[in-house]
């Protein structure tokens, strides 16, 4: 045996920081975290990086935030699974693994000039928010944009600061509601696609962009065509069990794509045909 | 490519100069009436005249179990690696290919350094098929014989071996006696011998090409027979582990048992197992047999082929032999090309 200090690994995973942790909900955490070495991660937003703690293993968990300045990064993370149920137990000065970020994200330049129309199902929000804080941040380079958010019950409603901050601005259109409301709730009640009926859009000039559950991308993809925004302009990001990162171990595989390498962020042309994408 | 010519009773002393070489000898073993590769202790253990061996070769150089990252408390560190050499003796030509189709994986976009480190450190030594497995169709999957891919490739001809040296690497373990420049009938005893090697597999025979293998799945993304693989199939996943190009794998931790550290490692993995496409929401991307089964066809005959423009299937048959329901490719491919829907 010899040591392998020589090779350089792409699973050998960087050491990070949790920088700050705040409750999102009863089962969602918001982690902000830098890289020990101090390098920017150097992501887009929509891209993923693949989480580790070791003993316990490795997950991809989107990045929700945009690039920042002081090269932290954020992570949404429910409470799903073992990887994610120990995340939850990380509190500030703690330790854990990055590698990433991978993944496409979302093609930046083909939106720039374009009106967004953010539609965001549940924990969907999570990947969405760091486009929607970066169209924000270059509030100049896009149109309108609008952003539907469902929850399922107002108890589920993630980042309600930044919902009440985006539902007050005035170059923003919000729109939100609860699959069930509760006696305190007085806003829209229904599911996600509800709230398209509330919108009128000039399709030649929108962009659509849909993250959510499995379940809700049948439907929400049937309203966005009603409205005849073109295939090649309705972009999703898809979610897959990508374990290794590197387009190798086969677990993310769509048909013929890698999400982890080809995704996670597709448009809709790209995928239609592919029986396994939705 | 240089060519040589070896007697058949030099190859005992050859491989006992191998053993006593220093590199690791893999050869192919008689097994409980069937053969399997494994470490050769003794000169004499070889068989080069086999049908098929139980597993492909592929777990030398892509082990079923692997270490990624070796971890004390939160500081991960690559684990230490074996350094010997090794040698491959008597691969057959359809795992030859199955191993340029790993080593293209293996090298294309972000490289794995684990894959390439053993793959460098191995030699293959092929040896041409004389009697095929019952299951065989190599003729149909292009892989009977094989022009790259080996180090030293053996081809049996009127009591002696034909060699050809692929590489630089196979020259440097040639043995020093018995070898001398072949005759022209001996060179053309070698290539009636690779066209014998082609008319071997007739038995099983894939009816359409391997290049119209893409479009006849596209065709029949709706054909009857991934229904009747839904009921057949027991999805116990024998094809993914005995498949010489299968190569998807899961990563685990395994924690020491004082807890102090541990390790991180790979295992193959299989698309026809259920869990495979599990995510945490409980979610599962591929839920029936049917739809496993259509994944692995199509990953064998378009996907790969597409991507690294060599099939994804050799034709060796053990996927076929493995499988206790009876599903075997050249039945599912010429269902297709017979009855097109």
């Amino acid at each position: 045996m010899q040591p392998a200090e020589q090779m350089k690994s792409p699973y050998l995973p960087e050491k990070a920081t949790v920088k700050n942790v705040v409750p999102l909900t009863a089962t969602e955490r918001l982690f902000t975290i830098t890289l020990d070495n101090g390098r920017s991660l150097g992501h887009i937003p929509g891209q993923f990086v693949e989480v580790s703690l070791f003993g316990i293993g490795e997950g991809p968990i989107s990045i929700s935030s945009p690039p920042a300045e002081d090269n932290s990064f954020e992570l949404g993370v429910r409470a799903a699974g073992n990887l994610t149920r120990a995340m939850h137990g990380l509190a500030v000065g703690d330790s854990l693994g990055i590698r990433g970020p991978f993944g496409n994200g979302f093609p930046l330049q083909a939106l720039m000039g374009k009106d967004l129309l953010f539609v965001a199902g549940g924990i969907g929000l999570v990947p969405l928010r760091s486009l929607i804080k970066y169209s924000l941040t270059h509030r100049d380079a896009f149109g309108r944009i609008i952003i539907l958010f469902g929850a399922r019950s107002p108890k589920e409603r993630l980042f309600t600061d930044e919902l009440t901050h985006w539902s007050s601005r005035v170059d923003v259109e919000f729109l939100e509601t609860v699959d069930r409301g509760d006696e305190s709730w007085t806003g829209n009640v229904g599911v996600i696609t509800t709230l398209f009926k509330k919108i009128s859009i000039d399709a030649r000039r929108t962009a659509t962009l849909i993250v959510g559950p499995p379940v809700m991308y049948k439907y929400a993809l049937l309203e966005a065509r009603a409205k005849e925004v073109p295939k090649q302009n309705i972009w999703l990001s898809l979610e897959r069990r990508m374990k290794c990162g590197l387009g190798k171990c086969g677990h993310c595989q769509i048909n013929n794509y890698y999400v982890c390498q080809d995704g996670p962020v597709f448009a809709l042309s790209q995928i239609e045909d592919k029986e396994e994408a939705l | 490519m240089n060519e040589l010519v070896l007697s058949k009773n030099a190859v005992t002393p050859w491989i006992a100069d191998l053993l006593d070489g220093g590199s690791e000898v893999i050869g192919v073993k008689t097994y409980h009436g069937k053969y399997r590769y494994e470490k050769l202790e003794e000169v004499n253990e070889a068989v080069l005249n086999y049908d098929v061996t139980l597993q492909s070769p592929k777990k030398f150089i892509f082990p079923p179990r692997e270490e990624l990252v070796a971890f004390t408390g939160t500081e991960g560190r690559i684990p230490a690696r074996e350094s010997k050499e090794q040698i491959i003796f008597g691969v057959h030509p359809y795992d030859i290919h199955a191993i340029s189709l790993l080593d293209e994986v293996f090298r294309d976009g972000p490289q794995d350094p684990y894959y390439l480190d053993l793959r460098e450190r191995t030699t293959i030594v092929g040896v041409d098929v004389t009697r095929p497995s019952i299951n065989a169709f190599c003729s149909s999957m292009g892989t009977a014989t094989a022009e790259t891919g080996f180090d030293l490739m053996l081809t049996e001809i009127d009591g002696s071996y034909f060699v050809r040296v692929g590489s630089e690497k196979g020259s440097r373990i040639l043995p020093t006696q018995a070898v001398r420049k072949p005759s022209d009938l001996q060179r053309a005893q070698f290539h009636k011998e690779q066209d014998r090697a082609w008319s071997l597999f007739a038995l099983n025979k894939v009816v359409p090409s391997v290049k119209d293998l893409p479009m006849l799945l596209e065709k029949n993304q709706h054909h009857p027979v991934w229904e009747e693989l839904d009921k057949r199939c027991l999805g116990c996943g024998s094809c993914n582990l005995v498949c010489p190009t299968c190569y998807c794998f899961d990563v685990k931790d395994e924690m020491a048992l004082d807890l102090s550290g541990g390790v991180r490692y790979r295992t193959w993995d299989g698309c026809l197992l259920k869990d495979f496409t599990r995510v945490a929401s409980g979610e599962v991307f591929r839920e029936s047999r049917a739809h496993r089964n259509k994944h692995r066809f199509f990953r064998k005959g378009k996907y790969m082929l597409e991507r690294y423009d060599k099939p994804g299937c050799v034709g060796c048959g053990r996927c076929t032999t493995h499988c206790l329901a009876g599903i075997n490719p050249v039945e599912v491919f010429n269902a297709m090309a017979q009855k097109e829907v």
